[in-house]
């Protein structure tokens, strides 16, 4: 086992302050979301298409 | 369940959106992906695997990021590992969700509402921070020190206790590599598969021999039962019965201490039987009080998606309609439909895939996944936000399987196979063409099976376009091997 190897996988914790801006940094978007945008871009190409 | 164009609350078995009127067959199907990764992670948290829990958890959430049972749940388990910020951060997030209802208002109240609690959350944090900091700037003892008494104070603090047993074990100490033992144990008490507690508690062999050694004889020292046969003799007097007990010389100093010790095994055996299990039974009781409630809405989950299976069949009648009206909208023909379909189906199955780790089958689906004929730039982007990676991960895997059988290694211990290196190779090549270690392989299969033009070409090519390659010098005595001046 190395030990420089293994403490640098150690990261350090998040302070109680730092809440909001992890809060704010995390993705928010999941499939669900992809997969609507998905959708929503090609009822738009369709429309499109038909004119 | 949310409806994804409208945003409004709608039930899980609706199969139109009461208030817009969209679809809701592709959303309900990624819903039960989602608990069914809860689900796992919740048995898995019950078996107190939390590491393969929070995996599970993520992933679920990664699906209908509103599953606010698996976001409660992951921040109950961050919590229980010590990390209360991220803990706070999911709950914050469920309660921004789901208001009403929402187990996470109240848990973050009780950790808000207690100024000392979070005060000294705080001061543990800073502790953990200056104790890493120490440690990376080779500070060792300075860390060990603010380590040991953050570690006492809290045990359950896992990150702060593994940095703790890789300082002892660093030390190379005896006494240091026996805390570290007790240490990983602790933590491998609270997260049975938490992957660094396993690396490091192998390092540490010696220890749990000696340990399990010690149990053994103290075991065996319990077990042995000393017995004593006692003379009578009977004498009847008057219809009376009366036991005499032959004369022993008097143990003058062995008979009180045994006495002594006597009365201590009782009192340790009525603490042990009596005292300590209900101790652990009101521990427990508490620790596990938040499972048992998500146990009762597991049950509720179950129930919904087992009643999704049994609406299989109606799905695909749901998905005909659909691709007639579809093409009722394009004017166009149904096997466009059908492999139009088929493509978005390819491509969704790949991402589910990669997320499981199973680079190869991802890279394979998303080759059929024609990018010119998705019409959409989100589709694309999508597409694009992970092909590399898969491609990347499934070219390493054939390699690595390559170069096994070209060594004649692990599941190619028989014997050096070329053919199925280089077939192996080939599909390294195919997923990432600058794959140079697949090239290398590729190349010496070809020199060693006789094929001497296609070995130089491939060796060319790493000495002329790939001159920082890690395998450059061997390409090139190769082909100095084979005639040719470099």
């Amino acid at each position: 086992m190395n030990f420089e190897d293994e403490l640098s996988k150690f990261r350090p914790s998040l302070d109680i302050d730092e809440t909001e801006e992890a809060i704010y940094a995390q993705k928010k978007e999941d499939v669900v979301d992809v997969i609507q945008q998905i959708i929503d871009e090609l009822k738009v190409s369709q429309i499109r298409k038909r004119k | 369940m949310i409806c994804p164009n409208c945003n409004n609350e709608t039930s899980f078995h609706d199969e139109r959106c009461e208030h817009c009127n969209t679809d809701l067959s592709i959303t309900r199907r990624l819903v039960s992906w989602s608990n069914i990764y809860y689900n796992e992670g919740l048995t898995k948290a019950r078996a107190r695997d939390l590491s393969g829990a929070i995996e599970s958890l993520k992933r679920s959430l990664k699906f209908y990021k509103y599953n606010t049972e698996a976001r409660n749940l992951l921040g109950l388990i961050y919590y229980e590992m010590g990390e209360c910020t991220d803990a706070l951060c999911e709950w914050v997030i469920s309660t921004n969700y789901k208001t009403g209802r929402n187990k996470a208002v109240q848990y973050v109240k009780e950790v808000q509402s207690d100024a000392t609690n979070l005060d000294r959350i705080s001061r543990n944090i800073k502790k953990y921070n200056t104790s890493l900091g120490y440690a990376q700037t080779g500070d060792y003892d300075l860390a060990v020190i603010q380590l040991k008494k953050l570690h006492s104070e809290n045990p359950k603090y896992i990150q702060a206790g593994l940095l703790l047993a890789l300082l002892y074990i660093r030390g190379g100490r005896k006494e240091g590599r026996v805390k570290a033992y007790k240490i990983l144990r602790g933590i491998l008490e609270i997260d049975k598969s938490n992957t660094q507690a396993l690396t490091y508690i192998k390092e540490l062999n010696d220890v749990r021999d000696k340990a399990r050694a010690r149990s053994r004889a103290r075991q065996e020292e319990t077990n042995k039962v000393d017995t004593k046969p006692k003379n009578t003799n009977t004498v009847i007097e008057d219809e009376s019965v009366r036991v005499i007990v032959p004369y022993e010389e008097e143990k003058p100093m062995v008979l009180p201490v045994l006495q002594v010790l006597g009365g201590v095994l009782f009192g340790i055996l009525i603490m042990a039987f009596v005292v300590q299990p209900a101790i652990n039974k009101y521990k427990s009781q508490n620790s596990n009080g938040q499972f048992v409630e998500y146990s009762e809405n597991k049950a509720a989950v179950d129930s919904e998606t087992n009643s999704l299976r049994e609406e299989n069949a109606d799905l695909s009648k749901k998905v005909e309609e659909l691709e007639a009206e579809v093409a009722d909208l394009q004017g166009g023909n149904p096997t466009d439909i059908a492999n139009y379909k088929k493509m978005y189906e390819n491509l969704i199955e790949a991402k589910q895939l990669f997320e499981e780790g199973s680079y190869r089958s991802s890279a394979k689906k998303l080759k059929k996944v024609d990018v010119k004929q998705l019409d959409s730039k989100k589709a694309s982007k999508f597409y694009e936000s992970f092909k590399d990676d898969a491609f990347l991960k499934a070219s390493e895997s054939y390699t690595l399987e390559g170069t096994d059988a070209y060594n004649g290694v692990n599941d190619y211990a028989a014997g050096h196979d070329y053919e199925v290196a280089m077939n192996l190779l080939n599909k390294a090549l195919m997923f990432n063409e600058e794959n140079t270690d697949a090239m290398y392989y590729l190349g010496r299969c070809y020199q060693l099976t006789g094929d001497t033009e296609k070995a130089t070409e491939y060796f060319n090519t790493i000495v002329n376009e790939y001159p920082e390659a890690r395998l450059y010098s061997d390409a090139a005595s190769r082909l100095r091997e084979m005639g040719y001046q470099i």
